[in-house]
């Protein structure tokens, strides 16, 4: 008689393991981005929001977010430049994106906007131009993360539709 | 069972079976002048009772659809408030400004709350609810307007001006759940 998990293994089709696995490595991704500080309550409301008749809704919002900040951060870069700042049109924009990310929940990025803010209300271009590395630095690197988070979940949709046929 | 009515009036009489199911019927016996008791059957409290509330349940089954528009200018917020109010089985249109909002506004008839942002270029959310108010049209449709910073003086002049709820965002789904006996 074969040990009850390897006829588990033999018999399926797809190895329940890796789908584990991979359950497994998206659960602690999601986690370790929620103890560093780049996502906060927010994203667990838009991971509860997303259910059977919307499965798509998170990485839908993922994927509006990156799209918005991308095309702010460019702006910004551009407005920042200028020999004579308009501190006003960068703090809308910086408004825009700390929007945005504190609507995804995005914790790091949200509050390196407020910072921004600051900088922005007293004028001041050389904390302006830090203030905009920062929230590029904080955004990249959640990107990366939420790539990863993409990725992850679909190979384990992919799993769980061929599981169905 | 056997009931044995002594004289004419009304008794219970039901199935022992049926008892928990509350199925007593009420019956009113009569004397005929030949000497027999003769059971009427009368109109049931209980069946009164049963088509009550299957008529309160069709109605509600019946009742209109709720449209809700949501203006905000931000795409990441519109799919948020559209995600929230659609598991309410609201149905929703988005815009991303204000003009587009009264636009919207001339051709759909039956909207039954406005919710929009506050800060949006061109035509802020207080603008919009301002034009909302101020048309005879429009003025009956409720208007809540969200916002991402708390400026007591905001809500306020909003409020005055016949908002009917100010929303911090982010905006959650217990935000709008207590927004339901509002629509129209």
């Amino acid at each position: 008689m074969l040990p009850l998990c390897s006829r588990v293994l033999l018999s399926h089709p797809f190895s329940p393991m890796s789908l584990m696995a991979l359950r497994e490595q998206l659960n602690m991704l999601v986690n370790s981005m929620y103890i560093e500080g780049l996502l906060d309550q927010q994203f667990q409301q838009l991971q509860m929001l997303q259910d059977a008749s919307s499965p798509g809704f998170v990485a839908e919002v993922i994927n509006l977010f990156c799209e918005d900040a991308e095309r702010i951060l460019t702006e910004l870069t551009k407005l920042v430049d200028q020999a004579v700042v308009d501190f006003q049109k960068v703090d809308a924009y910086v408004h825009q994106l700390k929007g945005s990310s504190s609507s995804v929940g995005a914790q790091n990025v949200k509050l390196a906007c407020i910072q921004f803010r600051q900088f922005c209300e007293e004028n001041n271009k050389d904390g302006c131009l830090n203030a905009l590395n920062v929230v590029k630095h904080h955004y990249y690197l959640l990107r990366n993360k939420f790539d990863t988070m993409l990725q992850l979940e679909q190979r384990i949709q992919a799993y769980d539709s061929k599981q169905q046929n | 069972m056997e009931v044995v009515p002594r004289d004419s009036g009304l008794i219970w009489w039901g199935f022992p079976a049926l008892y928990s199911l509350r199925f007593l019927f009420l019956v009113y016996y009569i004397r005929r002048p030949s000497g027999d008791l003769l059971p009427l059957l009368l109109p049931q409290p209980s069946l009164f009772f049963f088509f009550f509330a299957m008529s309160s349940y069709a109605e509600g089954r019946g009742e209109q659809e709720i449209h809700v528009l949501a203006v905000d200018d931000s795409s990441v917020d519109r799919a948020l408030i559209a995600k929230i109010l659609r598991s309410s089985n609201y149905r929703v249109t988005t815009v991303d400004s204000g003009k587009r909002a009264l636009e919207l506004l001339t051709l759909e008839p039956n909207i039954s709350m406005i919710i929009t942002d506050y800060w949006m270029p061109e035509m802020t959310g207080y603008e919009l609810l301002k034009s909302v108010k101020e048309s005879s049209k429009l003025r009956e449709i409720p208007v809540v307007v969200m916002s991402s910073e708390n400026v007591p003086n905001r809500i306020n002049r909003c409020l005055e001006e016949g908002a009917e709820d100010f929303l911090l965002k982010p905006v959650r789904p217990s935000d709008v759940s207590r927004l339901c006996s509002r629509m129209r």
